[in-house]
Order: structure tokens, then C-alpha cells, then sequence
């Protein structure tokens, strides 16, 4: 049996980055990560001979900066890009809109489709851009445990005065108007063009399992603009591939002595006195440690690892209720050749092309996740990764990787089987060939992920990515749940760091920044 | 009795499997409700001969209507020992362990009876419905629950001649059943199991059927019984039997920790005299760390026995002109208790005690006032004026005869 200061389960984007800034502080960590190699949801691999694809995400929202700074990833090795065109959104008839990281542009764009939204269209993304100034100060702190805030919580919170001296007191009250709202009605207060209506709403539904029509979305839109430095639509690719992200880490934290084990599945974290004293791992070796982080959702921590044993019955009744609801399903096609998108120069091709005609056709594909069926018509984001990455595909072939929402984590006719994934593959061409032509004789083949796929793959409870729905009832001092917002668990040295925690999904590693500054608080 | 005399009313009310026997034996129609079920409060016209069957026959009751749930799979053990307060790890195959559960603040929720059938199945049986309660916190553990409440019928024996009707029904002795343990046997080719356990502080049995054979093993137990003076009885006498066996009942001596009102309402098992059902010893269970905390701060109440002093009790009356005022059943109003002038404490439940000759009551005391012969007030009315009457701490059971436990060889 080895013994280890502090155990990181799980070798995600957060866990290495909370293992990276505890090796930086002077522990003695060790990651352990079930899988043959690090990443979790920033991995890139091989989905077919010679094929290579980001199996989760293309595109990167936003990277905390202050992980970026404070593991030197730009001197790891670390290249973002941003394309210049950071969306298509396409139209049937070849009328697309683009949004471009240049403001001026987009509305020109959008004229084209509507005069009146494009004139609103830099008030817009001023509108959203104050918003999320509020949002990315509350992102850097730990939630206050409510409801007995005290004077160091408010002394945390002290970084909103920054965005409140600028936007004045209008500027939370429009955070608080706008987070709750659901995407049409924003909408109806902004803009007449369908496409644009539909085009905004997609970053409303991005990753979550209701439609546009659901309270709330306005908070997931403004969650995806953090950091976005006022480009709607933001949008950072990884030179490499999002694996390479990881890979960055990683090195930071090796640098540091951090002892990363692949392979190395954890069974069971062990419980003695109300407290944590190590782990076993699924090869029967115990690794002792009294301070164990869990980049894991909130279900496999608490359920599977911890046992049901340990848990109280209040604590159970909240972990029964974090809403995980996976809806997602990425499909990745590996092609003999380069698609043509109508309408679509060869230059623009480095962008993000989401197909959603209209806010009710996102509504309606939301549909099949109520009702546990397949989605005829799902609304799908797709990007040519092999157009920024050749290495992705064997010279003059390419992938294309799809984004599927919404797709059921449970049917309700059976359960997910080969066959209905080659009908939601074959639902998702029939989408893609309205706007590619020919795309069925480019496919050599193609990996279908549902969100059972999700589950066994990677350990997402319900396929969800996010580790639990970004909604409001789940956002800040409320994420993963009322008694456990501050990273610490009612398991004595159990620290949390995953998305499941406050400020929730994506490949931004604040989550892991965050749990951090609270374990070495300790 | 003529047909034109026969009870018959539409009900909402459950009916026991036995109710197409009982109906008719009770003559008094005198029924409560208990768990939804339609029960009877005395098949006489007076309980008295039903309570002096429990302790010196045998009476035979409908126990149908409590809760019982089965719990089952590999982590059965596992997940009942987390569920309740005491050690269901040593509790053997054949084995019955009475226990309380508790929520995670220590608070009890019920109490009830832990059966281990066989390796990895229990019947738990409860005063109140928890099926929700043992369900949220079986969440992840590998146990299947189900309600067994309506799928086992039960009937209790209890008294002196019990065990004699037992030997007369059943297949197997009944001599060597020790104190709660049970037992698998047939009565004729019927299969019933039979448990030492009762609510009567007597000794006594629990027997547990399908409700199919119900009518079949009620008649059996009813005609070999005869010569042992079987008497069905009703639910008047169970709790003037309860009461001096010192057994407490939900929703009269405590409140269930999952529907009290205010904080103040909840008893833990401490203050409920069952200190000794709380295995503190043992791994994480629900309640743990509250209740290990509030054994070392002493718990603020216990739970007591009081006995009302006769003399005075009679001098009071006498004072007013009339014989001594003794209740002539069960009474479950709260009544306070005094020490001098200063309320400490309150009686739930208490009677007449026809075979000690006592008047004796259940009640919750502050813990300094709980000590052994602690000289106590009760208040009583005698006239309609208020009177305050001597009581005295005693121990529980009231009534302990060796029988209860005892194997005859």
C-alpha cells in the first residue's frame, strides 16, 4: 500500500488541473484515471483507422484565465485559435448568417437576412457581454454556504463591485432578469429573423436536455459567452485537438511531481469514522491518503465510490435529486473527401455550422427527449476538425464531427441498441444532406456516441456532460447541491473539483481552480 | 342469533383476512380503527375476561393490520443495519430482534420487529407506514422492498396456555422456541411461521400465514385451543397488557420524528427508554452521530414507569365523598407530573392494573426526576377540581413473569 497527501480521482480536464496547482503548492499528489489515458471529455482519439476526431468537443467556450496563467499553458505548449467566422448558422437556401469574432461583420451578416436586427445587433452583444462581466466574477469565487453567509463571503464577493461600478445596479438587474428567461422571449425583445432567433437559442440549449422553451436557458447562454470578450458565439479550438489541452496540463502537473496513473480505476474511496482514508482501486491495490478529490460527478462519487452506507438520508435526498438527463449524442463521420456546404466558401470552412431552421424546430426537437423516442429532426452542430488539424484524416480525406441534440439517455420503447444507432445516424445524414449535398457517398464510416455510450465510456452519470443539468436550480451555491456548493462533501477530506460543482460544464477547468483554493484552505 | 340482529355496515375500512370470523364473534360491535383496518376493541361486552385471557389463558388477536415489509438481496443485512438502531449483523437466521430506527438527527421514526427468514431476506415490521422511508434510503444498495403488508396475514397467541395450543396445532414442538426466535411449521399441511414474540409482556406468540389459509388456521387455533381457554381479544386488553409489560406505543407515548410538528415533539430512543436497543458500538448507522452525541450531554428526558400511590389516592377521593375513581380501561390522554409545584414531566398512557392491583402509568420525566423511587406528582381530577396525588418511579416492566422467557425443560 502507498500513501499519497492528497488523491485526485479521475484525470478530466478539472482533475488535472486541481492536481497541477496542489503538486504547484507542494503536495504530494497522485491522479488516478480509469481510463488508458488522460483527458475525460477533452480527449482526442482515433475513432477509425487513420481518423482522428475531439470525441466530445470541437470547440472550447472559454478557458478560466487564471489557469492558463497559472500553469504557463502557452508555455506548455498550449495554441488557441480562434477562426475568424466563429458560427454559420445555415439556411435551406444558402442565406446563411455568420458571426465573426468582428462584431461589425456579423451585423452585416444579419442585415443581409434583417436590417432591423443587424442595427441592434452590437446593443445585443453589449447586452449579453455586461452580463456575463457579473458572471465571470461570481465563476472565480466558492459559493457562500446559505443561508449563513458571513463576512468572508461577502468579503469574496467583493469582486462584483468591479462590474457593478461599471454597469450600475441596471446591469445585475438585467443578470437577473435575463438568467431565468427562456430563449423566445429574449428573442422577442431583440430580433425578427427566424434563423437569428433559432442561431442565438442554440447556445441557450447547448449541452442541456430541455428546449429553448424551458426557463432558465437565458442563464445557459449567457454561461457560454463567459469570457467570450463580446463575441456571440464564441468560439476557441485547441491546435491538436482539445486532447492537447489536457496534454498541457498534464505537463504542468508532472512538472510538479504529480504522480498521474492511467488505468487505474478506483473501486471504492475508503470511509473510516465519517472520514476518508484512501482509495481501492478495481485491481485490489489501496492507495492511502486523508484528502481525496473527486473530479467524478456527484452519483459516482457519492453513490458508487463512497457507497450508500455513508450517506445521510437528507444528503441522499439531494444527490437523488441533481437532474443529470444526458441528451446528447456526438456522431463522428470519417469521409473520403472534402463536403461541399452549400453556399459555404472553402475559407469559412474552419468554422461551426449549426442546422436550426427556427426556435420551434429546436422546441420540437427537444421533443424526443420528453417522450424517450428518437429525434427525426434533431438540431445538429457540426465542424470539419480535420480542416484545422490535417493530421486528423489520411491526406485529402476528412471528419466531420456532429453534434446531436437531442437524443434520450433512456427510450422509452427498449433501449439503446446497433440498430437504433444507425437510425439515428441515418436521421442525422438525412439533416446534414439538406445542406451537404451528397454527404451519404462521402461516409466511409462513422462512431456514433449516445449518451448510454457517454455513460459507459467515461463514466457520465446519464450521459450527462455537464455532471448535472446547467440549470438555475442547479447554479452556484446550489451546484451540485445546497450542502455541498464549497467543494468540501460531508465525508471528511472528500473535495469535489468536477463539473458537477460550481461554475459547472465545459472545458474552462475553473471548477478544478476553485476546489483548489479551498483545499489548501484547510 | 337471528339474521335480523347481524351487524352489517358498508366500510372503507380494510377487512382482515380473519373479518369473516371476527364479525361474528364480536359481539360487543365494538371496533377502532388500526392501520386502516376495521379491529376490534372487545368481542364481550366488557374487555375484562379478554384481559384476564393474556394473563392467565390464552387470547388470540387479529395483528393483520400492522406494516410489514420485506427486505431482500445480498446487501440486505448490510442495508437493515444502517436502517436501524441495533446490531442486525449478529442477528441470526430463525432470529426476531425488536428495534427502534431513527432519522439522521437520532429522532426515532418507529419501532417495530427485525425477522431474518433467511440469509439475505427480513420481514421488518412497523407501527406506521415507512415504505417510502426504508425505499429512499435503500438507493443504490442491492435490496429489493416490498410491502408484505397485505401479503401475510398474522395472528398474536398470547398468554400462560399459548404454547400448549401451539404444541396441539403444530406439526414441530413449540418447546424449545426460545424468546424472540421463530420458527417454520405446519399446522395440518397449512405452513405458517411462528415467532416468540407478542405486545403483551406475556409469554405468546405471533403466528404468520398467507391470508388464504387465515380462515382455516383461525378455526384450527379456535377448536384446538378450547380446552386451553383460547379467548379472541380485542385491542381494550392489549393495551392495558402493554402498558404493564412497559411497551410503548407510537402516536401515544411518542410521535414518529417523520411527522412531528415542532422540533420538541421528537423523542430519540434515549427518552424513550430504549437506550439499550442503541448499539453505538457498531458501524455508521442513520442517527449515529446525533445520538452519540446526545448520550454524552445525558439526554434531557427519560421514559418511566410511575406508580400512583394507592393511600393518598384513595384519601383524595374519600375527602369528596366517593370510592376510590379507578379507570376501567387504558387511558392515552396526556397528564402532567409534578415535583412540588413544577411541572417535569407528563404520563402518555397508564391503567388499572387488575393482576398487580396497581394503578400504574408510562411517562416521560425530566432525566434528574427519573431516578428509581423518585417521589413524583400525578395530577388527577377528582369532582371536576384538580388534585395532585403521589407517584412514584418504578421500574419497567411492571409485570415480568418468568414464563415470558422461559423453556420448559
Amino acid at each position: 500500500m502507498s500513501r499519497t497527501d492528497i488523491i485526485v480521482i479521475g484525470g478530466g480536464l478539472n482533475s488535472l488541473v486541481a492536481a497541477a496547482l496542489l503538486g504547484q503548492s507542494g503536495k504530494k499528489v497522485t491522479l488516478l484515471e480509469a481510463r488508458g489515458h488522460i483527458a475525460g471529455l477533452s480527449s482526442t482519439e482515433e475513432f477509425a483507422p487513420g481518423f482522428t476526431c475531439n470525441v466530445i468537443n470541437d470547440v472550447v467556450k472559454w478557458i478560466d484565465p487564471r489557469v492558463i496563467q497559472k500553469l504557463n499553458l502557452v508555455s506548455r505548449g498550449l495554441k488557441l485559435d480562434s477562426p475568424e467566422a466563429v458560427k454559420i448558422a445555415l439556411d435551406i437556401d444558402g442565406k446563411h448568417i455568420t458571426f465573426y469574432t468582428d462584431t461589425e461583420k456579423t451585423a452585416h451578416s444579419i442585415s443581409t437576412h434583417n436590417e432591423n436586427d443587424g442595427k441592434k445587433w452590437h446593443r445585443f452583444s453589449e447586452y449579453i457581454t455586461k452580463q456575463t462581466r457579473f458572471l465571470e466574477k461570481l465563476y472565480d469565487l466558492t459559493p457562500p454556504k446559505v443561508p449563513n453567509i458571513g463576512f468572508g463571503d461577502a468579503l469574496d464577493m467583493s469582486g462584483l463591485i468591479t462590474p457593478l461600478w461599471k454597469y450600475g445596479t441596471r446591469g445585475l438587474t438585467d443578470l437577473m432578469r435575463t438568467a431565468p428567461m427562456m430563449m423566445p422571449e429574449l428573442m422577442d425583445e431583440w430580433f425578427e429573423s427566424e434563423l437569428l432567433r433559432a442561431s442565438i437559442s442554440t447556445a441557450g440549449i447547448h449541452h442541456l436536455s430541455f428546449g429553448p422553451f424551458a426557463a432558465g436557458t437565458g442563464y445557459n447562454l449567457l454561461h457560454q459567452h463567459v469570457h467570450s470578450n463580446g463575441v456571440i458565439h464564441n468560439t476557441v479550438y485547441i491546435k491538436g485537438g482539445t486532447g492537447e489541452l489536457a496534454k498541457a496540463v498534464k505537463s504542468a502537473a508532472e512538472s510538479y511531481h504529480v504522480d498521474v496513473k492511467t488505468n487505474a480505476k478506483v473501486s471504492s474511496i475508503i470511509i473510516e469514522d465519517g472520514g476518508c482514508t484512501g482509495v481501492q482501486l478495481e485491481s485490489g491495490e489501496t492507495i492511502a491518503g486523508n484528502r481525496i478529490v473527486s473530479g467524478l460527478d456527484p452519483h459516482n462519487t457519492f453513490m458508487k465510490l463512497v457507497g450508500p452506507t455513508h450517506i445521510n438520508p437528507r444528503f441522499l435526498t439531494q444527490l437523488k435529486n441533481i437532474k443529470y438527463r444526458g441528451s446528447i449524442a456526438r456522431i463522428h463521420f470519417a469521409l473520403n473527401g472534402l463536403p461541399n456546404i452549400k453556399g459555404i466558401q472553402k475559407d469559412q470552412f474552419d468554422s461551426v455550422f449549426s442546422i436550426a431552421p427556427s426556435v420551434e424546430y429546436l422546441e420540437r426537437a427537444s421533443d424526443s427527449v420528453k417522450y424517450g423516442r428518437l429525434p427525426e429532426n434533431p438540431y445538429v452542430e457540426f465542424t470539419i476538425s480535420s480542416i484545422l488539424n490535417p493530421e486528423f484524416a489520411p491526406e485529402g480525406k476528412h471528419v466531420l464531427s456532429a453534434t446531436v441534440q437531442y437524443a434520450p439517455y433512456s427510450l422509452r420503447n427498449g433501449s439503446w441498441n446497433d440498430e437504433l444507432k444507425h437510425q439515428l445516424k441515418n436521421n442525422v445524414v438525412k439533416v446534414l444532406e439538406s445542406y451537404i449535398p451528397a454527404f451519404s457517398s462521402l461516409i466511409e464510416s462513422a462512431s456514433v456516441l449516445t449518451p448510454v455510450d457517454l455513460e459507459n465510456q467515461f463514466g457520465l452519470t446519464e450521459g450527462n456532460l455537464n455532471h448535472g443539468e446547467m440549470t438555475l436550480d442547479q447554479f452556484f451555491f446550489m451546484r451540485p447541491t445546497i450542502s455541498t456548493a464549497q467543494y468540501k462533501t460531508p465525508i471528511k477530506g472528500l473535495f469535489l473539483c468536477g463539473p458537477g460543482t460550481h461554475p459547472g460544464g465545459g472545458l474552462h477547468g475553473a471548477n478544478g481552480f476553485n476546489a483548489v483554493r479551498g483545499i489548501l484552505k484547510k | 342469533m337471528s339474521s335480523s340482529k347481524r351487524f352489517a355496515a358498508e366500510t372503507q375500512l380494510n377487512l382482515s383476512p380473519f373479518f369473516e370470523r371476527t364479525s361474528k364473534l364480536n359481539e360487543s360491535q365494538e371496533w377502532r380503527r388500526w392501520s386502516g383496518y376495521l379491529s376490534a376493541t372487545n368481542y364481550e361486552l366488557t374487555h375484562e375476561n379478554e384481559y384476564f385471557a393474556i394473563r392467565t389463558k390464552a387470547a388470540l388477536l387479529d395483528i393483520t393490520p400492522l406494516y410489514k415489509y420485506i427486505v431482500e438481496g445480498p446487501d440486505a443485512q448490510a442495508f437493515l443495519d444502517r436502517l436501524v438502531t441495533r446490531n442486525i449483523n449478529i442477528c441470526k437466521v430463525g432470529q426476531v430482534m425488536y428495534t427502534p430506527w431513527c432519522d439522521e438527527d437520532g429522532k426515532q421514526i418507529d419501532d417495530g420487529t427485525v425477522q431474518r427468514l433467511t440469509q439475505d431476506r427480513f420481514r421488518i415490521t412497523s407501527a406506521e407506514p415507512n415504505l417510502e422511508w426504508i425505499n429512499h434510503n435503500a438507493a443504490g444498495m442491492d435490496v429489493t422492498i416490498s410491502d408484505d403488508s397485505k401479503s401475510t396475514a398474522s395472528l398474536a397467541l398470547q398468554g400462560p396456555t399459548s404454547r400448549d395450543i401451539l404444541n396441539a396445532c403444530a406439526q414441530d414442538s413449540l418447546d424449545t422456541l426460545k424468546f424472540f426466535w421463530m420458527m417454520d411449521t405446519q399446522f395440518s399441511d397449512i405452513p405458517v411461521s411462528i415467532s416468540r414474540t407478542g405486545y403483551t409482556g406475556d409469554l405468546g406468540y405471533e403466528i404468520w400465514m398467507k391470508p388464504d389459509d387465515a380462515l382455516a388456521v383461525w378455526d384450527l387455533l379456535l377448536e384446538k385451543g378450547k380446552p386451553f381457554g383460547i379467548t379472541p381479544t380485542g385491542l381494550h386488553a392489549l393495551d392495558m397488557a402493554r402498558i404493564e409489560a412497559g411497551l410503548i406505543l407510537l402516536d401515544v407515548d411518542y410521535i414518529s420524528a417523520r411527522h412531528a410538528i415542532i422540533e420538541s415533539r421528537k423523542s430519540s430512543p434515549f427518552e424513550l427508554g430504549l437506550g439499550w436497543a442503541v448499539k453505538l458500538k457498531k458501524k455508521d448507522f442513520i442517527g449515529k452521530k446525533a445520538l452519540e452525541a446526545e448520550k454524552s450531554r445525558k439526554p434531557e428526558w427519560k421514559f418511566v414507569g410511575l406508580e400512583i400511590e394507592w393511600d393518598p389516592f384513595e384519601k383524595l377521593h374519600r375527602k369528596a365523598g366517593l370510592p376510590p375513581g379507578l379507570p376501567c380501561t387504558a387511558w392515552r390522554t396526556s397528564t402532567p407530573i409534578y415535583n412540588g409545584k413544577k411541572q417535569v414531566g407528563y404520563a402518555t398512557s397508564g391503567t388499572w392494573s387488575p393482576i398487580l392491583k396497581r394503578y400504574i402509568a408510562l411517562a416521560h420525566v425530566k432525566s434528574e426526576y427519573a431516578k428509581e423511587n423518585t417521589q413524583l406528582h400525578f395530577e388527577l381530577k377528582v369532582e371536576h377540581f384538580r388534585k395532585l396525588s403521589p407517584a412514584r418511579v418504578v421500574k419497567t416492566p411492571f409485570f415480568d413473569p418468568e414464563r415470558k422467557r422461559s423453556c420448559p425443560v
